[in-house]
């Protein structure tokens, strides 16, 4: 590979002992990045599309680039370094809600490096409905050896404003080759009544970096993730998500559903941060993680962060095989504990998919599956 | 006499350190329905469990044969696929697994073959035509979301589907009002009439057992049978409870 | 508006006393070899442990202070006097030790807990050991009690040298390096196979000078189908000066055998408590933690458990109370390598007037711990809004063959509760009251009634708050 130089992403907001090798997660990236176009498939009126360059500040408010990238996003500062030069923005009119989502389709080579940004903005009351897919260009879902990673990269960085009222929901499907490292970050800001929800299903990608920050700046804002994951093979997925509650009676839910098989390991960092002055706002998070795989390593660090005392915050995970009741309740309909295994990790996956608006993804997840299916191995 | 399809024997189980059945003995012949009834805690859902192999009791002594087989030692997808069923009174909620996704894979895992679609879809309407339960729930994930009422109806629907030789049924009246009830126990009454299938009923009314012929009538108290008798039992315990037992 | 019940600080008056010139003896501040030659030679070391503190101090001035907690700029090494001790030598019976220590100890009540139920008690003052029992019923059955630093020289010596930072070595971090090579003080304990002390066994820690640090050093080794409960009890006046605490914990469980180890923590709000527990348990043993946490400015607390032997087994429970100008980072690690291993982990914490508590965990479940489990609870009740509570837990799973659990909560007194209790006819303050000290029971009623007695004194007064 070219020249490369060292980017720390993921970092959890607060750090614990380094021995546990949580508090960031380090990562390689070529010099050279190469600017990713999606393919765009717009149907809707009401919204707008443009192209910010982030070099000549052109527009202004919501139109200029400073704006944009002074909201954080999950990944870090140094997840700047991965995106592109200029940034798609797509802008839902006031009082409008999509009446198709938007789908944004993102072709990765493979073989290349390529980031991308995307800007999403929903004017007061709106609400924008946008599906990203991003594949490797000719994947074989039927095709499933493990790959070893080739210096290939996707980066995707997108940055969410919601005005008042108004709500943006982001679909995220990835599955790009086991070869390729995936950088898929998101910052989002709400005003009051501002909505972000964020459904994403991670399948491909050999390294997978995933994160998401959302600011919830106004009173009854809020945020929902709902993050299915299937690992196998070494894939190896870094996450981290963090909701900021400063309004008040701000809201967050975070659900976090995955497969881990072989020897896959996945690494969640979840964080709940209740800012002093958010008074009764309410955050919560799950996780629940399939271990299936007899050499996956699993990391989960749900923080809590509180500097408010009216607040109501909940974590819970649960890591493991199947539970004794699941499998005893399968049994008893006459399932064996394999297929019964089998059954509850596409489930998981299948639980995220079937909320995606588009048949084209559900498609796709469906096949995914089948051939995940007859790949596992206990 | 009909043949002899579950036979207990000396049965005594434990979950953790306590020691719930002790000695438990019971008979069930194909066709017959029996009722197994008691004061809170004496072990009747216990028994269920343990009569399905849940491996969170632990069977200290004795032995279950079904269908003439030693079954104790088996798991509980063996014992189902040799004909046996347990409704649940808390059934398992699976978020993105349909129901009749679930069904149809527990058919095809029971007969060991492909089911067609068109031949599964039409029986599957034909009984929740009979529960009365919306098509819609055949869509839906497998009791995600579901009512108390509806995950009631949803464990009757498997027991139509996958017709068990032995259905255990764990208080699959509570909690459902009277409409409910008379569904639920048309579902059983076609299992027993169509299917000759035998039934295990754990309850504590009478309302689901009125158009049910029972053969037997079981009272369990502190882990044992104390008492067995005709149907008649069933109104002599709605009439003077358990008190007589449980000196 | 609603008036809140006030919810007073802990009454730390009692714990306040100061004893007067009974520092007999002061090292310069700083820290150079020169001065752990000196405290080597005045406790009279074996050769091998002058060469382990002089190692341990390389390694001390070798390591940077951590950047992950709570901040420790308040602690100036260099003007720590790392080593004082009382004008007296160690006593078997309470009527020799000193006046004014005694006057300490009595206002703090340790003679009375002794009598009434305890099996031994040893009481270290500043540095050094100053009082030390055994009842000679437990003597009878081959238990060893005593100071560390007399083991050292006695029939235990070999014993002693095998385990001693064996478990906490001082490349740890960079305060078990510290202690490594200035510790000083301490208990020894060594139940024989088969023995259960029916009584609890006890060691108190206060320390008296201003700007000391103590560094005690416990070693306890519960051998093969022993049991033990050890009870420590930690206090210190208050000086503007800031005091640390640097002291080890190495607690050795062997087969089948059972420790219970309960620390009531008081230390004024000048300590900087940076003390490190460790325990390994061996198969079928099982570790007991009972710990509260209430005084210090800052603590950094972990008590950690290596679940080696198969079937071991941990048990956590804590509770960390932040009150003004506190910021307490404890919580709990536990390393499962043993097969069917499992461990749970409860704390509360509470923070108010401007206090910090963190809860911070790890679980490291190894790839050879098949069919382990894991389950931790924390809850933390936030009073108001000028306080801070973080939960910091982390997870690392190595097989699928374990079961782990997680809960987390946050949030502040339930409305829905004190409504409940209202509509019962008890007043909204009293309500309040009720429902903190309800939170806070999780570690009072793990603690023994004769002890629980100090505890009470903590939390009681808080508990009930100030009506009108």
């Amino acid at each position: 590979m070219a020249n490369t130089k060292e980017v720390s992403l993921n970092a959890l907001p607060v750090k614990t002992w380094y021995w546990l090798k949580v508090n960031d997660a380090r990562l390689a990236v070529p010099e050279t990045i190469e600017e990713l176009e999606p393919v765009a498939d717009i149907k809707d009126s009401n919204i707008t599309y443009k192209k910010l360059s982030l070099k000549e500040s052109i527009g202004e408010g919501m139109e200029s680039a400073g704006f944009w990238t002074g909201i954080k996003t999950g990944a870090g500062p140094e997840g700047d370094l991965l995106a592109g030069k200029s940034a798609d923005l797509l802008v839902q009119e006031a009082e409008t809600v999509s009446a198709s989502p938007v789908v944004l389709h993102y072709e990765y080579d493979g073989v290349k490096a390529f980031g991308s940004r995307l800007y999403l903005y929903a004017k007061k009351n709106s609400t924008l409905k946008v599906v990203v897919i991003a594949t490797k260009k000719g994947l074989d879902l039927k095709d499933t050896e493990a790959k070893e990673l080739n210096g290939s990269l996707g980066a995707l960085q997108t940055r969410i404003y919601t005005e008042e009222g108004a709500k943006v929901e982001l679909y995220m499907l990835q599955l790009l080759g086991e070869e390729s490292v995936y950088v898929s970050d998101i910052g989002g800001r709400c005003e009051e009544k501002g909505a972000i929800a964020l459904t994403r299903l991670e399948l491909g990608a050999g390294k997978l970096y995933a994160a998401a920050e959302t600011d919830l700046v106004g009173k009854h804002s809020d945020f929902t993730a709902r993050i299915g994951y299937n690992a196998r093979h070494a894939q190896m997925f870094d996450m981290n998500y963090v909701a900021r509650h400063r309004g008040k009676k701000s809201t967050c839910e975070m659900n976090v559903a995955g497969v881990l098989w072989d020897k896959a390991t996945k690494v969640f960092r979840g964080t709940i941060d209740f800012i002093r002055g958010c008074a009764e706002a309410v955050g919560n998070e799950k996780e629940e993680v399939l271990m299936l795989g007899d050499e996956a390593v699993n990391q989960t660090i749900p923080l809590i962060l509180c500097g408010e005392e009216d607040v109501e915050g909940n974590h819970g995970a649960t890591i493991g095989e199947l539970d004794q009741d699941t499998l005893f309740y399968l049994g008893s309909r006459g399932i064996d504990p394999e297929t019964a295994k089998r059954m509850i990790a596409a489930s998981r996956i299948e639980a995220v998919s079937e909320t995606f608006p588009n048949g084209e993804v559900r498609k796709l997840v469906d096949e995914f599956i089948r051939g995940a299916a007859e790949d596992a191995e206990f | 006499m009909s043949d002899v399809l579950l036979q207990v024997s000396g049965l005594s189980a434990r979950v953790e350190d306590k020691e719930i059945l002790h000695g438990v003995d019971l008979t069930i012949g194909s066709g017959e329905t029996h009722v197994l009834m008691g004061p809170n805690g004496a072990g009747k859902s216990t028994l269920g469990y343990v009569l399905m192999g849940n491996p969170r009791y632990e069977i200290t002594e004795g032995r279950i044969s079904f269908k003439g087989e030693d079954i104790t030692e088996e798991g509980a997808d063996k014992r189902a696929k040799a004909g046996m069923f347990l409704s649940f009174q808390e059934p398992l909620e699976v978020p993105g697994l349909t129901t009749e996704s679930f069904i149809r894979s527990a058919m095809e895992q029971k007969s060991g073959q492909r089911l067609k679609l068109m031949e599964f879809r039409k029986q599957l309407s034909a009984a929740m035509e009979v529960l009365q339960m919306d098509e819609a729930y055949a869509k839906r994930s497998l009791n995600t979301g579901f009512s108390g009422g509806e995950k009631k109806k949803a464990e009757i629907l498997q027991l139509m589907m996958l017709r068990p030789d032995l259905a255990i049924l764990d208080e699959t009246d509570s909690g459902l009002d009277v409409d409910a009830v008379r569904l639920v126990a048309k579902g059983i009454e076609e299992f027993q009439k169509e299917r000759g299938g035998s039934l295990l009923i754990i309850t504590h009314s009478t309302r689901i057992l009125d158009s049910l012929n029972v053969d037997k009538t079981h009272i369990m108290v502190n882990g044992r049978l104390v008492n067995s008798g005709d149907g008649s039992l069933v109104a002599e315990i709605n009439q003077g409870g358990y008190e007589k037992y449980m000196a | 508006m609603k008036e809140k019940s006030q919810v007073d600080d802990i009454n730390r008056s009692i714990y306040d006393i100061k004893n007067e010139n009974v520092d007999e003896y002061k090292l310069e501040s700083g820290l150079t070899p020169e001065i752990v030659e000196k405290i080597s030679s005045e406790k009279n070391d074996p050769e091998w442990m002058r060469a382990f503190r002089l190692k341990s101090l390389e390694i001390y001035n070798s390591m940077g202070i951590p950047d992950w907690g709570p901040s420790i700029d308040g602690l100036d090494m260099n003007n720590i006097v790392t080593y004082v001790r009382p004008n007296t030598k160690m006593s078997a019976k309470w009527s020799e030790v000193p006046e004014d220590i005694k006057d300490t100890f009595e206002r703090l009540g340790i003679p009375q807990a002794e009598r009434e139920s305890l099996a031994g008690v040893g009481a270290q003052f500043d540095s050094e050991l100053v009082y030390h029992n055994v009842k000679e019923e437990v003597a009878a059955q081959g238990v060893i009690y005593s100071d560390l630093e007399s083991a050292l020289h006695g029939p235990y010596a070999d014993m002693i040298k095998k385990h001693f930072m064996k478990l906490i070595t001082p490349q740890d971090h960079k305060f078990a390096a510290l202690h490594g090579a200035v510790w000083s003080g301490g208990s020894f304990v060594y139940v024989p196979p088969g023995v259960t002390v029916e009584i609890p066994l006890q060691s108190y820690f206060r320390l008296n000078a201003p700007g000391a640090g103590q560094f005690e050093h416990t070693l306890i080794i519960v051998d093969e189908g022993a049991n033990l409960h050890f009870i420590e009890g930690c206090s210190a006046p208050k000086y503007n000066v800031a005091n640390l605490h640097a002291g080890a914990v190495e607690l050795f469980v062997g087969k089948n055998a059972k420790l219970r180890y309960s620390t009531i923590e008081n230390w004024s709000k000048n300590m900087y408590n940076l003390n490190t527990k460790r325990a390994i348990v061996e198969e079928g043993g099982t570790m007991e933690w009972v710990s509260g946490s209430f005084g210090s400015h800052v603590s950094y607390l972990y008590p950690m458990t290596i679940l080696q032997g198969a079937d071991s087994h941990m048990e956590f429970t804590g509770i960390t109370f932040a009150g003004k100008g506190q910021n307490l980072d404890t919580g709990a690690k536990v390393v499962h390598t043993g097969e069917r291993t499992s461990s749970y982990i409860n704390t509360k914490s509470i923070s108010k007037d401007g206090g910090i508590s963190t809860f911070r965990s790890s679980v490291l479940i190894g790839k050879n711990a098949k069919k382990s489990k894991n389950a931790v609870s924390c809850q933390s009740l936030m009073l108001d809004d000028i306080s801070r509570s973080d939960t910091i837990p982390a997870m690392d799973i190595r097989t699928k063959d374990a079961d782990v659990g997680h809960e987390a909560k946050i949030g502040k007194v339930s409305d829905d509760a004190v409504f409940y209790l209202m509509s019962r006819g008890i007043s909204e303050e009293d309500a309040r009251a009720m429902i903190v000290s309800g939170f806070a029971d999780n570690v009072s009623k793990e603690l023994p009634l004769e002890y629980a007695v100090e505890m009470n004194n903590l939390i009681r007064l808080e508990m009930k708050g100030s009506i009108g």
